[in-house]
């Protein structure tokens, strides 16, 4: 079941579009995320899907409600924006009391220690915002986000500025949020943190959603989905070659650097293909390594970096 | 909405500045009731009435916009620069936000007034409800225009300053606009509530139409407001 459907969803900043037109939905339950590098419009995307800023033209859809209904939206979502303050003079439970109140849940003090507890700011629920380290605010941001337990959690880059211990538990609260039923919906700049969660990722460059899907699925985009080191006796770029020519329909590339050869496969099922094929040629395999594409070579496409690396080394033979 | 109306009126009362103003008025009030039943032989007039409301119709007449407007030039420009608003914007409705500021604010002026108008009715032993509804109304008015400013000016410390300007300029200008004669001030009298004081009577329901009027304002401007 579709919760959230973005359908040609564009902001114009002045005379410029800073989100050029982003369709995609999201499943409910599922922790998705949202990566970009700074100015990529993720953030943007967020603020308008959360009400803080209005669509210059497309519309959404959030709990079947849609756009022209964002005050009926409110009702079922939590928010932590990333560029927001807190009232320095509340402390952590005045802040939640107030928020709840603004939700119109009636929340029994008890309840808001537990949230608090969770995030854990057990100990610091009576000291006034102000005080708090940067840390600190990130959790009580989430801590308001999740007040009532809202259908969808839209999380502004949740771990940035965190030490790594708070950010796995952040991350672990991520998992069991989604677990107890809550659609995420996160923005990060860590990679690792959105393989590692993320059941599905859009990658959005200049304004528009340049890739989107499961890790299987970018990594099938991808298409260099495994890549597997081989060490030989000595560089052989004619193996290599000859790799290419006769493992056609199994690799996708394969390039010889120092005593390894690096070859791209299509899938898993295509590594004994290889392994036969290196053995026939009488080639002595002394160690055999298997890497699938993380997240980083999808966001970065490496392999536009890799292909560019080939055309140049092809260049270079044939002037040889 | 009640969320944002009972942390505006609290903290308006958290201020010195607040606290210095409700003292204000009900020593000014004290004094002049003080004064009136000290020396009844000016009470034997017609307007023997009036003469206990009129220290507070005064003070709100002549110092009434610079009060609301100190004490609440900042009451929306600060939230959006301190970003406080996008809590507050992904959790209630933005008429909400909007509304409630403008009950906050008139409720604590409502109990300053009220607190008053208990002082003079001690007084002169009689409740003054008329007066107090057309005081209510010029307050009503004022709120409004400071929530319409906090919202077309974007930075609080120009509120600030635009406040101060304000809250000297429309006494002199609304109380000369009803004595003048000139074709600018025919406009300006049924603009600012001071025509509708001195009219008297149900004409001061007009100064509570222009600040719905100025309300409904507000609320278009941060309706379509990216925050």
């Amino acid at each position: 079941m579709k919760i959230i459907e973005v359908n040609n969803l564009k902001k114009k900043f002045k005379d410029h579009y800073v989100v050029k037109g982003v369709t995609f939905d999201v499943t409910k339950g599922e922790i998705f995320g949202f990566l970009g590098k700074n100015g990529a419009g993720k953030t943007t995307t967020m603020n308008m899907l959360t009400g803080i800023i209005l669509p210059s033209e497309g519309s959404f859809t959030i709990g079947g409600k849609t756009n022209q209904e964002i005050d009926q939206i409110k009702r079922i979502i939590g928010v932590m924006p990333d560029a927001a303050n807190y009232y320095y003079d509340f402390t952590a439970i005045e802040h939640l009391i107030f928020f709840s109140k603004l939700k119109n849940l009636k929340m029994k003090k008890s309840d808001l220690l537990d949230i608090l507890e969770r995030v854990g700011l057990k100990g610091h629920e009576k000291k006034k915002v102000g005080s708090y380290s940067f840390g600190m605010k990130k959790k009580l941001g989430i801590a308001q986000a999740i007040l009532g337990k809202p259908q969808v959690v839209f999380l502004d880059e949740p771990t940035s500025g965190l030490d790594p211990e708070s950010a796995v538990e952040v991350q672990q609260l991520i998992k069991e949020l989604s677990q107890e039923g809550m659609t995420i919906f996160l923005t990060s700049h860590n990679l690792v943190e959105v393989e590692r969660i993320c059941d599905r990722i859009a990658i959005m460059e200049n304004g528009i959603i340049s890739k989107i899907g499961s890790m299987e699925e970018l990594r099938a985009l991808h298409q260099r989905t495994i890549r597997l080191s081989i060490k030989i006796k000595k560089e052989d770029s004619f193996i290599a070659h000859s790799m290419k020519n006769h493992l056609v329909d199994h690799v996708s590339d394969v390039q010889a650097k120092d005593q390894y050869l690096y070859c791209y496969l299509y899938n898993e099922a295509d590594i004994p293909k290889l392994i036969h094929y290196l053995s026939g040629q009488n080639i002595d395999i002394y160690e055999v390594k298997t890497e699938k594409a993380t997240l980083e070579d999808i966001f970065f496409d490496r392999a536009s970096g890799d292909e560019i690396d080939m055309i140049k080394t092809c260049f270079l033979h044939f002037m040889d | 909405m009640k969320a944002i109306v009972e942390k505006e009126f609290k903290s308006l009362f958290k201020g010195f500045k607040s606290i210095a103003v409700i003292a204000f008025f009900l020593v000014v009030c004290f004094a002049a009731s003080k004064f009136f039943s000290n020396n009844l032989d000016i009470l034997q007039t017609d307007h023997a009435e009036s003469a206990y409301v009129s220290s507070i119709r005064a003070l709100v007449m002549f110092l009434g916009f610079l009060f609301v407007m100190s004490l609440s030039h900042d009451a929306i420009n600060r939230e959006v620069e301190n970003q406080t608003i996008r809590f507050l914007v992904t959790k209630s409705a933005r008429s909400s936000i909007v509304i409630g500021k403008f009950l906050g604010i008139f409720l604590f002026w409502l109990i300053c007034i009220l607190c008053s108008f208990i002082v003079i009715g001690l007084f002169a032993k009689q409740i003054f409800v008329f007066d107090f509804l057309q005081i209510m109304c010029f307050i009503a008015y004022a709120v409004s225009l400071t929530i319409l400013i906090s919202l077309v000016i974007k930075k609080p410390s120009h509120t600030t300053f635009a406040s101060i300007l304000l809250g000297i300029a429309l006494p002199v200008v609304g109380l000369w606009s009803v004595i003048s004669t000139k074709f600018i001030s025919e406009i300006i009298k049924y603009i600012l509530p001071y025509y509708y004081i001195v009219k008297g009577g149900y004409y001061i329901i007009f100064p509570f139409f222009l600040s719905i009027l100025m309300l409904l304002t507000a609320l278009a401007i941060f309706q379509r407001r990216d925050l």
